[in-house]
């Protein structure tokens, strides 16, 4: 008997009655990452998710998320369990503090298994540069999963747990939920605190929740929001995360930018968006077509905001405090060696490309104007949730693609983020929802952009998606 | 294609070395990226406001109490090279050795 691919409603009520323990949950974590093979975990936490889950015996079930199974992603601090960010620098890093979200999960009694695998320091769109080999993609093993949470995708879709934790700074908690066929949502940025979470490009990372289903997604999400003191951009918002979950839609008004259905988008991907679409009138939503100033520049947004503040997130990897430290004669060779053999390929070409243009004459140049266009974005995004409620479209320019496709391409990270970074420029909520399959089996997923804050008014579009299409979104033989 | 000595000066801003075999390698891809990049010199902005952070947050203050955060030998845990409460490091001073 399986348990993990219950509703999480019929699990709680078999803890409640103690037909079944948070061992049994733990058990069959375990069971499924041997027989998963997908390298969706860096490390492990087996013995500790052990010792908790018999702890728990002795506990009231409390919530709906106690005893439940989590994965959470190796860029999130986690007290003496080993975080490395999938880098050969910080390949035995053994964090003193637990990170804000992962104190709230506890909070919740919630067991964490494992680190889950990505793309090193969350950059990339393959989890092809992670330092501990690739993940898998469930529904096709010779698929790329996504990435950068390209573990947590996994581990979700195979049911290995019903919840994992991924973080998204230009697309990499809804890329990979996209090609997996997940839940994945980014919440507006502030929602969630980062206290804790290994940085990458400060004004965009966010850390979001990864589901099966959307009532799960916003059930983990409710868990992990919040103010914090140690993260002074987070915010108490006070939204009732469920509060529309299950509401008709009739009326609501949808923007659709034409820039996300042109014609670098995979025409299978869009046809399968219009389907939807066109369920959608029929339901009583109003829908239009619009355009959104500076989209089209996205990605070069994206490359001198992200790469600038990477470069500078990334100078604390010194080989003094923590992490890999080469044997070196003075200071400088020690920097030197330590950064070069320390980080990958990917990570290198990045901070090299955000040293360079914050130097000198260039940071007028290229990063002044950034933030001067990344306003102009965000303002053009402001106008349209002046007259619409959500805005929708692909997630993703494609399908997930083969392993191993143009990895010596420089720009292939950043033109898969197409549709995701904008999002992330503006701070905006966003969802990736599977909303079906190509015609190769793979999974497509539909982005819903909210205003800022209204991640209730997400929820409530994709549970009616979600319910209205009535998907089974499990890779075959999983079940 | 931009030049090898720029592709160096980068890689040493970034504390990087690049060996001679990445050197092609390097120039190809950082000048793909620095072409793209060019593109946000040529945007045509109506107005001089600009964004640093979504975060709209006024400033927080703390209250004046004293709180321990992370002990000595907490922060001296992940740290290679360490002798009583420092962290050591390779000389950082130039001149003669002793």
């Amino acid at each position: 008997m399986t348990y993990l691919d219950l509703d999480i409603k019929e699990i709680n009520n078999l803890l409640k009655e103690k037909k079944i323990k948070p061992i049994d949950l733990v058990n069959e974590a375990f069971e499924k990452i041997e027989k998963s093979n997908l390298n969706c975990f860096i490390t492990l936490n087996k013995e500790e998710a052990i010792k908790q889950a018999k702890e728990l015996e002795n506990v009231e079930v409390d919530n709906l998320l106690f005893g439940l199974p989590i994965a959470v992603k190796d860029n999130i601090l986690t007290k003496n369990l080993r975080t490395t960010a999938a880098s050969h620098i910080l390949d035995d890093f053994i964090p003193i503090y637990d990170a804000t979200v992962v104190s709230k999960i506890k909070d919740k009694h919630m067991i964490i298994i494992g680190k889950t695998n990505m793309d090193e320091f969350a950059m990339g769109s393959t989890g092809e540069t992670s330092y501990f080999g690739n993940t898998l993609n469930p529904h096709n093993n010779i698929k790329i999963p996504g990435g950068s949470s390209s573990g947590s995708a996994a581990c979700v879709s195979f049911l290995i747990t019903p919840f994992a934790l991924g973080t998204d700074t230009g697309g990499s908690i809804r890329q990979p939920s996209s090609f997996c066929g997940i839940v994945g949502l980014k919440p507006t940025y502030g929602t969630v605190s980062r206290y804790g979470i290994i940085a990458f490009a400060s004004s965009l990372d966010q850390v979001g929740p990864m589901t099966k289903n959307v009532y799960e997604n916003a059930l983990l999400l409710s868990a992990i929001a919040g103010c914090d003191k140690n993260d002074l951009t987070s915010k108490d918002i006070n939204v009732d995360y469920m509060s529309l979950i299950g509401k008709d839609i009739n009326g609501i008004k949808i923007a659709i930018p034409n820039y996300y259905m042109s014609d670098a988008i995979d025409n299978e991907v869009k046809d399968k968006v219009k389907e939807v679409v066109e369920m959608l009138k029929n339901k009583g939503a109003i829908v239009d077509y619009i355009d959104i100033n500076y989209l089209k520049y996205a990605i070069p947004l994206y490359q001198v905001i992200a790469l600038g503040e990477a470069s500078s997130n990334l100078a604390r990897y010194d080989g003094v405090k923590y992490g890999l430290s080469c044997d070196a004669k003075n200071i400088d060779e020690l920097y030197r060696k330590t950064r070069t053999e320390g980080f990958g390929n990917e990570v290198k070409r990045r901070i090299m490309i955000g040293s360079y243009i914050l130097s000198g004459k260039n940071a007028q140049e290229y990063y002044y104007k950034a933030l001067k266009v990344r306003k102009a974005m965000t303002d053009s995004f402001k106008e349209v949730f002046d007259k619409y409620d959500l805005i929708i479209g692909p997630t993703n320019t494609s399908v997930a693609y083969d392993l191993g496709t143009k990895q010596d391409d420089a720009l292939k990270s950043f033109y898969d983020d197409l549709l995701t970074i904008p999002v992330n420029m503006a701070g905006l909520p966003a969802m990736s929802l599977p909303i079906g399959f190509n015609k190769d089996n793979l999974p497509i997923g539909m982005h819903i952009i909210g205003n800022y804050f209204k991640e209730d008014k997400i929820y409530w579009l994709a549970s009616f998606i979600e319910k209205n299409l009535n998907l089974d979104m499990t890779p075959k033989g999983v079940k | 294609m931009i030049e090898k000595e720029q592709v160096k000066h980068i890689a040493d801003l970034a504390k990087l070395s690049i060996s001679d075999d990445e050197m092609e390698k390097y120039q190809k891809q950082l000048t793909d990226i620095l072409t793209e990049i060019d593109k946000i010199v040529e945007v045509e902005i109506p107005e001089e406001n600009i964004m640093i952070s979504p975060s709209d947050n006024e400033n927080m203050y703390s209250d004046d109490i004293i709180e321990t955060h992370i002990s000595k030998s907490d922060a001296l845990l992940n740290a290679k090279h360490t002798r009583s409460d420092y962290i050591t490091v390779p000389r950082v001073l130039e001149g003669e050795e002793e």
